[in-house]
């Protein structure tokens, strides 16, 4: 059983959302704003938080920022703008999918999520592909650049594929994939020097 | 915007003219006898030689009509003026008014040439500056003006009655000139406001009010209202978040084009993801065009959802589309398809550039690159 809350400022999203997810998930509460989804975080102590990017009374940033540790983070918006979603994954989001995305999908990524693991859609593949671009010639330090490796897997799933396909396509197992795209993740949540710094400042993400 | 208010323009004209022709240029310019110029000139010189003056800056700075003097006699001309001016006023005359009022026209020739738009100015150092010393010049050609024949003390009360005054009419006039400002801004806040109202009810009334009723018109056919809401999204979205570039100029609008149109012409989810953008060549316009038949060939054939991934860097263009289609074998396809892969092979290949197809029973994978 996981044991979710689900912040999202619109009632159709969240009942939507609710009414998706198959028996083994628990919804034990939700919120419509920032000051809400702190409170309702803190009380219940969720496995998994299912996060809009957009609400009213700030950002979703600012949940992550006074709620970290304990519960994981799945972004969930309309949005493409990268600078939100990028913002939200070097807060500590484990992962981003879109709000059009199939109740299955959703439900497979929020147990990735409880896993540990990252979800990575092939838009987020893509932002994370262009904030690591250019880093890689112009910098020694391992963690402003994506091994060729995690760059192959990126690419692969920006290019649409499942991670499963990924393993296939790379010879290696779905964990080893699952272990290449956490590093990513690890990656774009500690480097906040250099390219991605600029990058990231470029596009108005502190 | 600017109005340009067109000021007849002066010259110096070179046939009737006795001395430079400015005379006769000034006389032509106002449409008045020439005598009445002269005599003007003439009248001038006798009190103080400001006519002299006069005469010879005009020379100096009025255009012949035809250009028939060389500079160098002009420029003798001006000096022998100038040289006969300094001779014919006294000296002290020319201490105590000519060089006050000299002194002024610079001051307000650059406080005139440095006046712009307030906004500007704000930002501007060097601006203000030029323009504190031009009201400075002024000021001092003022005061040495009123100098003359008076003592320092009463030039320094005749300053002090003077800025006196001047803080006087401002306090008096501050209120009314606070509160026109006020006016001022608030007025061009709310036009700004009223146009952005305007143009946000134009998008509005124009893209979401005609899909819903298009959506309410077609409530019994699901398909056609999941295609209208998704393209009425797309466009809103594109509206709101992200500037529209031309799909013929660079690969990520040209891409996203391709997507908009398919999706509103067949019932599948369209993906596009970039990473890095480029302006388009000749090849690039060919890969694109590919890539469209590529999207349009995963419609017609595959369904669902199509992901276009586009990588784009110094060397090349690449574009891949895959669809989850049954697949299809390449050497047993129906003659259509088949046309359809080797127009895009040849498209590519004409441009430099390569097209692969991969495909098995997971769905069809098209790489198509170009040099960039």
């Amino acid at each position: 059983m996981i044991r979710l809350v689900i912040v999202d400022d619109h009632e159709l999203v969240r009942a939507g959302i609710r009414g998706g997810l198959p028996g083994d998930f628990e919804v034990v509460g939700e919120a419509a704003d920032v000051t809400q989804a702190v409170a309702v975080i803190r009380v219940t102590h969720p496995d998994v938080v299912l996060l809009d990017v957009h609400l009213p009374g700030g950002n979703a940033q600012e949940v992550l920022r006074q709620c970290h540790g304990g519960s994981k983070f799945l972004a969930l918006s309309v949005s493409d703008a990268s600078e939100d979603v990028i913002g939200v994954v070097r807060l500590g989001a484990r992962g981003y999918v879109t709000k059009d995305i199939t109740a299955q999908a959703l439900a497979d990524a929020i147990r990735q999520v409880d896993a540990g693991d990252a979800v990575f859609s092939p838009r987020l593949a893509g932002f994370v592909l262009d904030a690591f671009t250019g880093a890689a010639a112009k910098t020694d330090d391992e963690l402003d650049r994506l091994t060729a490796r995690e760059r192959d897997v990126m690419r692969l799933i920006a290019r649409g594929y499942t991670y499963r396909e990924v393993a296939d396509e790379l010879f290696v197992s779905v964990k080893t994939v699952e272990t290449h795209m956490s590093a990513v993740l690890r990656k774009l949540q500690l480097s906040n020097r250099r390219e991605l710094a600029r990058w990231a400042r470029g596009r108005g993400i502190e | 915007m600017t109005t340009q208010i067109a000021v007849p323009r002066a010259y110096r004209e070179s046939h009737g003219r006795w001395i430079g022709g400015v005379a006769s240029g000034i006389a032509t310019n106002l449409g008045w006898p020439i005598w009445t110029v002269r005599a003007l000139f003439v009248i001038l010189t006798v009190f103080g030689g400001i006519g002299v003056i006069a005469y010879a800056a005009y020379w100096a700075v009025l255009p012949a009509r035809e250009d028939d003097d060389s500079d160098t006699v002009r420029l003798l001309a001006f000096a022998a003026l100038v040289i006969g001016g300094f001779l014919l006023v006294p000296l002290t005359t020319w201490m105590q008014v000519g060089l006050p009022l000299a002194v002024m026209a610079i001051g307000a020739t650059v406080v005139w040439m440095r006046v712009q738009p307030a906004r500007r100015l704000r930002r501007d150092g060097l601006q203000w500056t030029a323009l504190l010393l031009g009201l400075l010049l002024v000021v001092v050609g003022l005061v040495a003006l009123t100098a003359t024949g008076l003592g320092l003390r009463s030039v320094l009360n005749v300053v002090a009655v003077a800025v006196l005054l001047l803080v006087g009419i401002g306090l008096i006039t501050m209120p009314w000139i606070a509160g026109m400002y006020r006016e001022l801004t608030a007025e061009r806040q709310e036009r700004v406001r009223s146009q952005t109202r305007a143009e946000l009810a134009t998008q509005v009334h124009d893209s979401v009010l005609q899909t819903l009723t298009l959506i309410r018109k077609h409530a019994d056919d699901p398909d056609r209202v999941v295609r209208l809401a998704r393209s009425q999204e797309r466009d809103l979205r594109a509206w709101l978040y992200e500037p529209v570039g031309d799909p013929q100029e660079s690969l990520s609008p040209g891409l996203a084009h391709i997507a908009a149109r398919v999706e509103a012409e067949y019932p599948v989810t369209v993906e596009v993801v970039c990473v890095g953008d480029g302006p388009l060549n000749d090849g690039g316009r060919a890969l694109v065009a590919a890539a469209g038949e590529a999207v349009l060939n995963a419609a017609k054939h595959a369904g669902g959802t199509i992901s276009v991934y586009a990588e784009a860097d110094r060397e090349e263009l690449r574009v891949y589309v895959r669809d989850r289609g049954p697949g299809f074998d390449p050497d047993a396809v129906p003659a259509d398809r088949r046309g359809i892969a080797e127009s895009m092979k040849g498209r590519m290949e004409r441009a430099g550039g390569q097209c692969s197809i991969r495909t098995d029973s997971r769905g069809t994978e098209i790489t198509l690159r170009v040099p960039a």
